[in-house]
């Protein structure tokens, strides 16, 4: 049987079009898949020599990776299961925030709030890349 | 717990669903997102099979809600790897990169992996022969057992250079090649492609493949953006693909009973 073995030009789908204008393949003779794939073309169409993209990747922040980055800064917390679906300290943390300052309090009068309140539940160990350096790093 | 990123993709999910509800009608061209499609009565009435032509049906086989996006999410498919091995070709696929490490649209991922299921499900309704690859030793048993059960093949081993392009010389006689590969993982190795991509494209089959950040969705006909490292993910994209091949052949079956 004709075939075009041309994989890099044009698609499947334009190679084998192209056979049965050039009368070497038989239209009954068609592939099975080119009636699905004439009636659902992909949605990007499978050109090798396509030009790259020029989208550019957004980086994920969220609000609370400031207040997180600070606490986890301030104080060591233990090794997180990633199996488990526990609610984790650092999250624990940023809910007694984020009530502290939906109460109306100031962002770091609520933060050693938070913290207060959060060493009275939970055995705290300081950090120790706190004592290298005081600079708190900004994510 | 409900993560910050399930937060942020669910707050994406409605506000698109929202946008996009008035368009959920029955057009051909129409976008398909993260909502699962109304059912149409008569598909299912067997009474009725032989007079409606599956191709004229943007959803015959009823393969749009197999799955939602909170199933992907669970799955871990939006996992993807670190920026530095990014493809560029994967960039429209992604979310975003979160401390580098890069995160896939899980939307435009459904949407794709839908298209995928559709065009599986219609060809194995036209007694195709559909071949599942993976070169990942990880996830061979897995395949292998998948392919049996959906009673379709599976190439999970070293892969010969002339399995398609010498198949009669390889095999001793003249072959018949599968109408459909799928693969599970695109990669032969960390940094090289897995050769059966290219020899797919020579050989005018169409492919479907799940392709992360670090694998090139250029030859792949049905690329579908996401996680094919995780045991999870691979066991959600195996169990849709039998789904669909199943559907696909319950269709043949009963048409082939009503013509008896």
């Amino acid at each position: 049987m004709a075939q075009s073995r041309t994989d890099r030009i044009g698609t499947i789908f334009s190679r084998m079009t192209a056979l049965v204008r050039a009368d070497v393949i038989h239209p009954n003779n068609l592939p099975l898949w080119y009636e699905v794939y004439k009636t659902f073309p992909p949605k990007y169409e499978p050109k090798y020599n396509r030009k790259p993209p020029t989208t550019e990747i957004q980086n994920i922040f969220y609000q609370e990776d400031l207040i997180r980055a600070k606490f986890q800064n301030d104080i060591s917390i233990p090794i997180i299961d990633m199996k488990s679906d526990d609610v984790t300290k650092t999250q624990i943390f940023y809910t007694l925030y984020e009530c502290l300052l939906q109460g109306g309090v100031e962002k770091e009068e609520a933060y050693e709030k938070a913290m207060i309140s959060y060493k009275s539940i939970f055995k705290t160990y300081e950090s120790k890349k706190s004592h290298k350096s005081t600079k708190q790093n900004e994510p | 717990m409900v993560s910050i990123i399930t937060r942020t993709f669910s707050s994406k999910l409605y506000r698109d669903c929202s946008i996009l509800l008035p368009l959920f009608t029955y057009s051909r061209k129409r976008k398909l997102f993260t909502k699962p499609e109304l059912r149409q009565e008569e598909a299912s009435n067997i009474d009725n099979l032989r007079d409606i032509n599956p191709l004229s049906h943007p959803d015959f086989f009823h393969v749009y809600d197999m799955f939602t996006v909170k199933d992907l999410f669970d799955a871990r498919v939006h996992f993807g790897h670190k920026e530095g091995s990014l493809n560029e070709y994967m960039k429209p696929f992604l979310f975003g990169s979160r401390l580098g490490y890069l995160i896939f649209d899980l939307d435009q991922t459904a949407e794709l992996l839908r298209q995928a299921l559709n065009f599986t499900a219609h060809v194995a309704s036209r007694n195709g022969v559909i071949l599942f690859i993976a070169k990942n030793p990880q996830i061979s048993y897995l395949v292998e057992t998948t392919a049996k059960e959906c009673q379709e093949y599976a190439h999970t081993r070293r892969w010969k250079r002339g399995t398609f392009t010498n198949a009669t010389h390889e095999f001793g006689s003249i072959t018949r090649l599968p109408d459909l590969c799928i693969f599970l993982n695109t990669m032969h190795s960390v940094v090289e492609q897995h050769m059966a991509v290219n020899h797919a494209a020579k050989m005018c089959i169409p492919t479907i493949g799940i392709v992360d950040t670090n694998c090139d969705p250029r030859l792949i006909t049905y690329p579908i953006p996401g996680n094919d490292d995780t045991f999870y993910s691979i066991e959600l994209y195996c169990k849709l693909f039998k789904k669909a091949i199943m559907r696909g052949k319950k269709y043949r079956d009963d048409i082939l009973a009503k013509n008896m």
